[in-house]
C-alpha cells in the first residue's frame, strides 16, 4: 500500500513541474494566438441561442448579428461567444 | 424615450420566447423594472455544493470555479484520480465508436480531452478495431501528453471528414484547449464555441452524436440540456453521458466519500491554490442523481435504448440514449 502511493506522490511531483512548463507555454501560444480568426464555417450551423435564426457574420466589429432580435454576440480570440447574458443590444435606429 | 424604447423591447422578447436569458440580457444594456425581475425562475433556490443559493447565483458561483481552475484542471484531473480519468474517457470513446466522418458536438469539453479522443479515434486506419487502437493508458509523469496527430489524417473531403465542435461556458477553458489544440498541431477539423448548454447556439438535427463529459453535474437545469441534446441530435443520433456516480457498495462508498471529503480539497489546495472550488466539487457529486434516475430523466427527453454502464464501482458512469 505504501509503494504506490510513494510512486503517486512522486509523479505529482513531477507532474507539477511539468505542467509548470508547460502552462508557461501555453500563455506563450495563447499570447501569440490572441488574433485567431472566427471559423467561418461555423456559420453553418450556428444560430441564435434565444430565436434559434441563423446569424450574419460582421467581420467589420467582429461580432455574429441576430438580425431578427436585434442582438450582437462578440467573438473573443476567434471563439464565438453566444452565452445570452454577454450578447449586445443593438439600438433601434441602426441596424448593425 | 431610449428607456420606454428598451422596455417595449423587452416585451416583445419576453412574449416571444419567455426566456430568463432575455431578461439577464436585456437587463446589462436597460435598467429593467423590478417585476420584469420577479419572474420567479431566477430567484428559484437550487444547489451549489451543499450550499442553497438562487438558480442565477449558481450559473455565476459555477464560472467563477472553472474560470479559478482551467490553468490547473488537467493536472488536477490527473491528481485527484490518479490518472484514471484517462482510462475513463478512452473507455468512453470506445464505447462512443465514432465512424470517419461523424459530426459529433461535446458540450461542457473545454480542455479538450474528449474532443481530441475522438478525433485521434475516427480517423485512425485502425478505426473500429477496438483490440488494436492504441491508447496510452498507463499513468506516468513522464507521459503527460497530448495525443499524436497527423494533420493529414484530418484533411479531406469535408463530408468523410470528422469534426468535432467543443462547446463550453467557460471562455478559460476553451482558451486551454485552444492552446492543447494548438500544441498537438490540430488546426483541422474541431471548432470551439462558448455557449451554455440549457440553449444551445446550433439548428436542430445537426449532429450525428453528443457527449457531455464530467459537466452536467454543473448545470442548472439537467433536464433541459438533455432537451437540448435531443434537439441538436439528428435521428439516429446518440446521446452519451460520462459523469460521476452513485457508489452502490455501502463500504467502498464510505472510503470513497472520506478520500473525497479529505483529500480531494487538500490537493485542490496544494497543486491549485482553490479549496473552495475542488470542494465544490466534490460536493457537486453527492447532488447528481443517481444511476436509474439520471437513465430515468433521459428517457422522459425523448430518448429511447437508454441503457448505462458503471465504471470503478460505479464511481462514475456512463449514460447513452438514442434519437429514434
Amino acid at each position: 500500500m505504501a509503494l504506490p502511493l510513494t510512486r503517486i506522490c512522486r509523479a505529482i511531483i513531477q507532474t507539477t513541474r511539468r505542467s509548470t512548463q508547460l502552462s508557461s507555454l501555453y500563455c506563450t501560444q495563447s499570447s501569440e494566438d490572441r488574433k485567431k480568426q472566427f471559423d467561418k464555417s461555423l456559420l453553418e450551423i450556428l444560430v441564435c441561442p434565444l430565436c434559434k435564426e441563423p446569424l450574419r457574420y460582421d467581420e467589420q466589429k467582429n461580432e455574429l448579428i441576430s438580425d431578427k432580435i436585434g442582438v450582437a454576440y462578440p467573438i473573443v480570440n476567434g471563439i464565438p461567444n453566444l452565452v445570452p447574458q454577454d450578447a449586445r443590444v443593438l439600438k433601434e435606429s441602426t441596424g448593425s | 424615450m431610449a428607456a420606454s424604447m428598451s422596455r417595449c423591447k423587452l416585451r416583445i422578447l419576453l412574449k416571444k420566447y419567455d426566456n430568463r436569458h432575455v431578461l439577464k440580457l436585456l437587463s446589462n444594456s436597460y435598467t429593467v423594472e423590478s417585476g420584469y425581475q420577479n419572474n420567479g425562475s431566477s430567484k428559484k433556490k437550487t444547489h451549489f455544493g451543499f450550499q442553497s443559493v438562487t438558480e442565477e447565483e449558481k450559473e455565476e458561483k459555477v464560472y467563477s470555479v472553472f474560470k479559478n481552475v482551467a490553468d490547473k484542471y488537467d493536472l488536477m484531473n490527473d491528481a485527484m484520480s490518479g490518472g484514471i480519468h484517462r482510462l475513463w474517457k478512452d473507455h468512453f470513446i470506445r464505447r462512443l465508436n465514432p465512424k470517419q466522418g461523424t459530426k459529433l458536438i461535446d458540450v461542457a469539453g473545454g480542455t479538450g480531452d474528449i474532443a481530441f479522443r475522438f478525433l485521434k479515434y475516427a480517423c485512425t486506419e485502425n478505426n473500429g478495431n477496438l483490440n488494436d487502437f492504441d491508447f496510452t493508458s498507463d499513468f506516468s509523469a513522464e507521459d503527460f501528453e497530448m495525443p499524436d496527430f497527423e494533420s493529414e489524417q484530418l484533411l479531406g473531403n469535408q463530408e468523410h471528414t470528422s469534426h468535432v465542435t467543443v462547446c463550453d461556458i467557460n471562455q478559460s477553458m476553451l482558451e486551454v484547449g485552444q492552446g492543447r489544440a494548438s500544441q498537438a498541431g490540430i488546426n483541422q477539423g474541431i471548432s470551439w464555441l462558448k455557449g451554455n448548454a440549457e440553449s444551445l447556439p446550433v439548428q436542430d438535427n445537426t449532429f450525428d452524436a453528443y457527449t457531455i463529459a464530467f459537466g452536467i453535474r454543473n448545470c442548472t437545469h439537467i433536464d433541459k440540456v438533455v432537451e437540448e441534446a435531443y434537439r441538436v441530435l439528428k435521428p439516429g443520433g446518440r446521446f452519451m453521458c460520462l459523469e460521476f456516480s452513485r457508489v452502490p457498495n455501502p463500504l467502498i462508498r464510505r472510503v470513497y466519500d472520506e478520500y473525497s471529503f479529505q483529500v480531494i480539497p487538500v490537493l485542490g489546495q496544494i497543486l491549485a491554490s482553490d479549496w473552495d472550488s475542488y470542494k465544490y466539487l466534490v460536493e457537486s457529486i453527492r447532488q447528481f442523481p443517481c444511476q436509474e434516475d439520471f437513465k430515468t430523466l433521459i428517457q422522459t427527453c425523448g430518448f429511447s435504448a437508454v441503457t448505462y454502464e458503471n465504471l470503478t464501482f460505479g464511481v462514475v458512469a456512463i449514460h447513452s440514449g438514442f434519437k429514434l
